[in-house]
This record gives structure tokens, sequence and C-alpha cells, in this order.
């Protein structure tokens, strides 16, 4: 025999169960624009004496990782274009005023000292020309360098941006296991760490796992820790004695330093690594390859000519690179000095002037495959493309990473018609509920005026 | 699939970007008029830009080489001109030598020669835009020398040159004014062909004189007292004038001015001494016309030559010229392309991108359930 109370809080449960349904849905309304949330499904079960709501967290761990994976690829990829698009203005040639004019001009320059040898006018404005090639080289040179200065600054940054999120990271997994062990929903928690770990996916390669308490655990490509359980470990940047550049380093628990540049290939620091040790390093060699046999090859020549004043030629260019490269001062201080002349007071010849003329149209690089303009114009078409394939593939990964997390928003994101959907039906359940509790309470009142 | 609003949000927002992107860079291809703005819009197109203009830039040296060439030789050609005319004049006073009887005629005739011979001399020291243009690679130093100069307090060797040895030379050396400063008599004599005194830039009395040109005269007589035709010496050599016209491609010019004039001085001196000499006979006066014919032989032989440098000049400035408009016109259509196809393009794009606009206003706008309810 079922007594009215036992009705009432059977009725009562129902209440409650419809109530809790009515905050889960809640819940997933107000966080329909969270970043990173996942809905809870509305679990209504029966009980022995009535009903019970309860939140489920919807979620992918499949898409979780694919999601941070990608991300890895795509802070690889932001990066690399990003320093390649600078790197892409410094050989902007499309104005027809870079490198390439430079060193057309200095070659015609020669040409026009062979015409005439002696004048004065011809020969200051090969100096002139000369230094402009140099100042040419130099300063772009000198912008890769500071491209390379500017991925330190952001390798450092990036860094920081690391240890927080590792810091985060290893605290949100100690709140996890004491709401665990209490009862609470951890399901923000979650929701938190996987953000975090996608982000952190995004600046640097990682390898993650779960621990037997759900503890998300993270590591370097090569093992080394970086979070376990409710510990963290940090990165730190350090100057490289010969580079001279940011190396990164791990820091164990005694607080000594290994440096693990080299194992870091992900994220945006594996681009940052990337364009300045791999690919701005092989542009400097070139460009240095081909300012070292300018150098040689005008300086060969020039040497075995005389100037003006019926003086042996000396070195016309002084350095060691593009870096340094420089008209020797005495010739642009008295341009005289430039040793056109294939004898001692023949100032109307221009036989070694001719001679370094035609260097411009002899195949000297690539193994005597290249002019010195090929050379250069190969260099640019490969940092074109270099840059024409790093953004090709920055917008495949972002496609890549919508529509990723586009899936994940299909298992996990929050429709608001569908909460509006079931909004109604708890609220539906509610009053009927309510409606079996005012049926009781008349039923206790007819019994009470019986 | 489930589909979210957000997700609806989402796919907008990256079309949006990626349509603003396709504007932006029609945009920038019609507002350029180029299609490639930067190396990676097309790296091999790029190369390819870049190796057009070296060659442009080559081609216009080479037409640069070319016209300065062309104004050297319209010197030369001007030059050579006078100096026909003059050998010429010379021939036919030469050539009426014969019938002039009297010492007049003889004096008068020699007067003129000594004048042609001065002329003459002034026109094989041109010089044209500051080079001298018969002096070989010496361009600097007047290639027939009839002065002397002191610089800096140190005095250049007097140089001449005979036409055969001579035991007695004397050289006057005089200043601006035409005062003798110094007389140097060589005791040694003189060698047929070109000598060389030192000179140590004092006067008769031993002072240094002061820096700057001295004329020199140089008296010469062989060891019967006969007068040495003295004639001035060259002092180029044979180098010739390069001109670049093409990759591994010269033409050069003559400007060995030895070869060309020293012949004709020489022939043109001694005929003034003879007749200085009274010496002049019918076998002087019949060698001196053959040297002068064959003088204006040579000068003509030099014009042909410049003459054919000039054709040989113009046929590679043809080329080039064609060979710029080709490349050109292949740079352009890398380089600028089609500026129809770009209007049609950013038209394209402007549309897609509106519509992308629409359907993202659209979906922003749908009917939310809780409006019916």
């Amino acid at each position: 025999m079922t007594s009215i109370s036992t009705i009432m809080s059977t009725t009562l449960s129902a209440l409650n169960a419809q109530q809790a349904a009515v905050n889960i849905t809640g819940n997933n309304i107000a966080n329909v624009n969270t970043d990173g949330y996942s809905r809870q499904d509305v679990v209504i079960s029966s009980t022995l004496n009535g009903t019970a709501a309860n939140g489920k967290r919807v979620y992918d761990a499949f898409l979780t990782n694919q999601i941070s994976d990608a991300n890895q690829d795509l802070g690889k990829c932001e990066a690399e274009t990003k320093y390649l698009d600078n790197v892409e203005v410094i050989f902007d040639e499309s104005e027809g005023s870079g490198l390439s004019e430079a060193m057309s001009d200095f070659w015609n320059g020669w040409q026009d000292l062979v015409n005439d040898p002696s004048d004065s006018s011809a020969r200051s404005l090969l100096a002139a020309g000369a230094d402009t090639l140099a100042t040419a080289f130099n300063s772009i040179a000198a912008d890769l360098a500071e491209i390379q200065a500017g991925i330190d600054d952001d390798i450092v940054v990036a860094v920081g941006n690391v240890n927080s999120i590792l810091e985060q990271i290893a605290d949100l997994n100690q709140r996890l296991v004491r709401a665990d062990a209490n009862g609470q929903d951890t399901g923000a928690y979650k929701d938190s760490i996987d953000s975090l770990v996608s982000e952190l996916s995004s600046l640097v390669d990682v390898n993650t796992h779960k621990n037997d308490l759900g503890q998300t655990c993270i590591q370097l490509a090569d093992g080394k820790p970086l979070v376990e359980g409710g510990t963290a470990w940090s990165l730190a940047t350090e100057t490289n004695a010969t580079k001279g550049l940011q190396d990164i380093t791990w820091i164990d628990e005694g607080g000594i330093a290994t440096v693990v540049t080299d194992d870091i290939s992900g994220g945006k620091l594996g681009g940052c690594l990337e364009v300045r040790d791999t690919l701005i390093t092989v542009y400097q060699k070139q460009l240095d390859a081909l300012a070292v046999s300018i150098m040689e090859a005008v300086n060969d020549l020039h040497t075995d000519g005389y100037d003006l004043e019926g003086k042996a030629g000396g070195t016309f260019f002084t350095g060691t690179g593009a870096e340094d490269m420089a008209v020797t001062a005495a010739i642009l201080a008295d341009p005289s000095k430039i040793a056109a002349a294939s004898a001692d007071g023949a100032t109307g010849d221009g036989t070694i002037a001719a001679s370094i003329a035609a260097l411009a149209d002899t195949l000297l690089l690539d193994s005597g495959t290249s002019t010195f303009s090929e050379y250069y114009n190969s260099l640019v078409g490969k940092i074109g493309a270099a840059v024409e394939t790093a953004t090709t593939q920055y917008e495949t990964l972002t496609d890549a990473v919508t529509a990723l997390k586009n899936l994940r928003d299909s298992v996990s994101g929050v429709s608001l018609d569908e909460e509006t959907t079931k909004l109604a039906l708890y609220q539906n359940a509610y009053a009927a509920a309510a409606k079996v509790m005012t049926a009781l309470d008349e039923m206790l009142k007819t019994m009470i005026e019986m | 699939m489930r589909v979210t609003q957000n997700m609806m949000v989402n796919d907008a927002i990256k079309w949006i970007t990626k349509q603003t992107k396709e504007l932006n860079d029609a945009s920038i291809i019609v507002a350029s008029g180029k299609q490639i703005n930067k190396p990676s819009d097309d790296p091999a197109a790029t190369e390819q830009i870049l190796a057009d203009r070296t060659t442009l830039s080559s081609y216009a040296q080479y037409l640069s080489n070319i016209d300065q060439a062309n104004t050297w030789i319209e010197a030369g050609n001007e030059t050579l001109e006078a100096v026909s005319t003059l050998l010429q004049k010379a021939e036919d006073i030469v050539m009426d030598l014969d019938t002039a009887e009297d010492n007049d005629t003889a004096s008068s005739a020699n007067e003129q020669l000594e004048s042609i011979y001065e002329q003459l001399i002034a026109l094989a020291n041109t010089r044209f835009s500051g080079d001298y243009i018969y002096g070989g690679d010496h361009a600097d130093t007047i290639p027939f020398p009839d002065e002397v100069a002191i610089s800096n307090g140190t005095p250049a060797d007097v140089v001449f040159a005979l036409s055969a040895a001579a035991s007695n030379v004397t050289i006057e050396i005089t200043d601006t004014d035409g005062m003798v400063v110094r007389t140097l008599t060589v005791t040694s004599g003189g060698s047929k062909g070109n000598n060389t005194i030192a000179w140590d830039g004092c006067d008769d009395s031993g002072n240094l004189l002061s820096d700057g040109v001295y004329d020199f005269t140089i008296s010469a007589a062989d060891a019967g007292g006969d007068e040495v035709a003295a004639y001035a010496a060259y002092r180029g050599d044979t180098g010739g004038k390069e001109i670049i016209v093409g990759e591994n491609s010269t033409v050069e010019m003559n400007r060995d001015g030895g070869a060309l004039f020293s012949k004709t001085l020489s022939a043109l001196r001694q005929t003034i001494t003879a007749l200085n000499n009274n010496s002049c006979d019918d076998a002087l006066i019949s060698e001196s016309g053959n040297s002068l014919a064959e003088a204006i032989d040579l000068v003509t032989a030099e014009q042909v030559r410049l003459a054919n440098i000039a054709s040989q000049l113009s046929t590679n400035e043809k080329r080039w010229d064609n060979l710029t408009t080709t490349v050109e016109s292949s740079l352009s259509a890398v380089e600028t392309g089609s500026v129809e196809q770009a209007a049609v393009v950013f038209n394209a794009r402007e549309t897609a991108y509106k519509v992308v606009l629409e359907t993202t206003g659209t979906i922003l706008k749908l009917p939310k359930l809780s409006d019916y309810m």
C-alpha cells in the first residue's frame, strides 16, 4: 500500500530532478560561446523512490587529441609564415630597386669605365655603384640578422607562455583530483585542461597521456617531463655562445638546464627554430657565397691592373661576407685608384675594366653553371617558393583546424535550439510534477476534512 | 551530423576571411597593375622577371656603349676629314714645286707647309672628352709633343724624332711669351727615330723655372752641316679603344697615332727641311709627293675602317633594340599580365565577397526556436 507521503516524496524527487535538469540546460546555454566548453547532457534516471537528473559531459577524446596535433602544425606554420613574410620583404625586388639592380648597375659601371677609362665621372659613378652594391649586401645581411633577433624575442615570450600554461595545467590537475574526491563536477576542469593543452600544442610539440587519477601528464617530444600530476617543470632560454642566438633549455628538479633546442620541432617554437636556424641560415650562406665570389673575382682581376697614377691596383672590395662587404676606403675616397688598365701609364686602357665587366656573364657559381645574377635570382625564387609553400600550408591547416573544431562542436558544442527544446521539456515535466503535488495536497486536505 | 549555431558562425568567419583575402589579392593586382607583387606570388615567374630585368639592363648598357662609341667615331671622322684636306693641300703644294724656279715660291711654299705641319700636329693631338684620341692607351699623354712641362718642380724629358742621324742637335726651350729661356746643346747628337733628352728644368743661368708648359724647337744637322728634319715623336702606343657591344663581343677602334701620322709628319718635315737647305730637287719632290699620297691613302683607309666599325655598331644597335622590345614584351606579359583579366577577376571576387556577407547576415538573423515559444 502506497502512502501519500511516499507519493509526495517521489513527486518531490521529480520536482528536484527537473529543476536540476533546467539547471544543467541553463548552464549549457550560459556557456554557448565559451571556447572549449563541452556541453552536459542531462541524464534522468529512475531511483528507488522517484527520479534523479545528472549532467554527463559530452566529449570525444580522439577529436581533442586531433585538435592538439593540428594546433601543433598550425602553430609551427603560423610562425614560419610570419617570419618568412618578413624575409620576403627584404628580398622584394618588385620595384626593381633591390640587390639585383645594384648588381646590374655595378657591372654596367665597369662597362662605362671601359668606354672612357680616364674619365673621372665614370670612375666616381662606378665607385658609388660598388658602394651601393656593398651596402645592399650589408643591409640584407643585417635585416636577416635582425629577423633572427626578432625571432629570439618571440622565443623568449613563447617559452614564458609555455611555463605559465604548464603551471596552470599542474594546478588544474590537483583541483581535478580534489573535486573528484569530493564528488564535485569535474567537467569544467577537464575542459580547461583540454583548452590549455591545445594552446600548449600550438607553442611546442608535446606528448600527453592521462595517469590513473585522470590527470593530464605532458612530456616534451624527447620524453622529458613537463607536467606530471600536480608537478610542473619549466623551460628557459640561454644565449648560445657560438651563434649568439637563444637556445631553449629544460630545467630539471635540481635546477640544472639541459639544451633541448634540437628536440623541438613543432608548434610556434618549432616554427621559430626552423626559420631561424634552417631557412635563414641557408639564405645567409647563399648570400655570403654570392658576396664572397663577387669580391674574389673582382679583386683577382683588379689587383692585376693599374690605376690612373700607374700604381698597381689594390683590392677593390674588402670584407669576408655579405655582412661586412665594403669598397676599399681608398677607392671610395679617390676613384682614380680604380685599376682599369692592364699596364702602367695606359690611362686610356680599359682591358682590366672590360674583364671585370665580363664577370657579369661568367658562370662562376653553382659549380660553374650560374652567373651572379642567376644565382641571386634563384635565391629570391627559393625564398618566394618557401613563402608560397608556408602560406598554402598555413591556409590548409587553418581550414583543417576549423573543420576539426567544428567536428568537436558537433559533438560537444551547445545548440541553443536543442537546449530550448529540452528546457521546454523539463519545464513541462516540472509543471506536471507540480500538478501531482497539488493533487496530493488536495487529497491530504480531503483526508483531514473527512 | 549535429550542427550548432557556433559551427555556422565559425564557417561564416572562415569564408569571410578567405574571400576578403582573395578580394585583397585581386585589388592589389588591379591597383599595382602587376600580376606579381612579391616573390611568393609566383616564384618561377619572379626569377624570370629578375632575369629579364638584368637582361634589359645589360642591353641598355650595350646600347649606351654603342652610343658613346658613335660620338668617338664622329670625332675621329671629323679629325680625319680635316687631316685629309690638309694633306691634299700639302700634296698640291709639293707637286707645284717643280715649276717653282725662284726662291720666293719656295719660301712661300715652305711657309705654307710649315703651317700645314703645325695644323697636322694639332689634329694628331686632338682631344675628345678629355682623352687624346690618337695616343693609343696613353689617353692622358700628349701623343705628338712640341712642348715640355715642369710640374711640381720636376721637368719632363724633351722627346723628338729625327728623320736621319744628326751630329749636332740644339734644343731651344721657350716660355709662353716666346722668349728663349734655355738652349740645350746635345753633344752626342741624335739618332734616326725617337730621341729623349733629359732637361733639368733650369734656364741658361741655372735657375729652376716655374711650373708650366714650355715650347721647344729642335735644330739638327748632320756631319756635313746639312739640316736634318726633326719632327714630333709619337709618345703613345698601339692600344686600341675597346667597345663592348655584347656578351663576350667587342669592337676595337684604332687609336695608334704613330702608324697614322708619324710617316706623314716625317715626310712633311723632310720636305720643309730640304727647302730650307735649298736641296729641293725633282727626286725629293717626287718622293715627298709619293709619301703624301701614301699618307692620304692611310687616312682614307682609316676612314673606311671607321665606317666599317660604325656599320658594325649600327647592326648591333638594331639587334639590341629589337631584343629589348622582345624582352620588354615578355617581361610585361609575365609581370603585368592582362589588365582586362585582372579587372574581371576582381569583379568576380567582389561578387563572391558580397555573397558571403549576405549569407553571413542571413545566418546571424536566423530565427531561434525561442522566438516561437
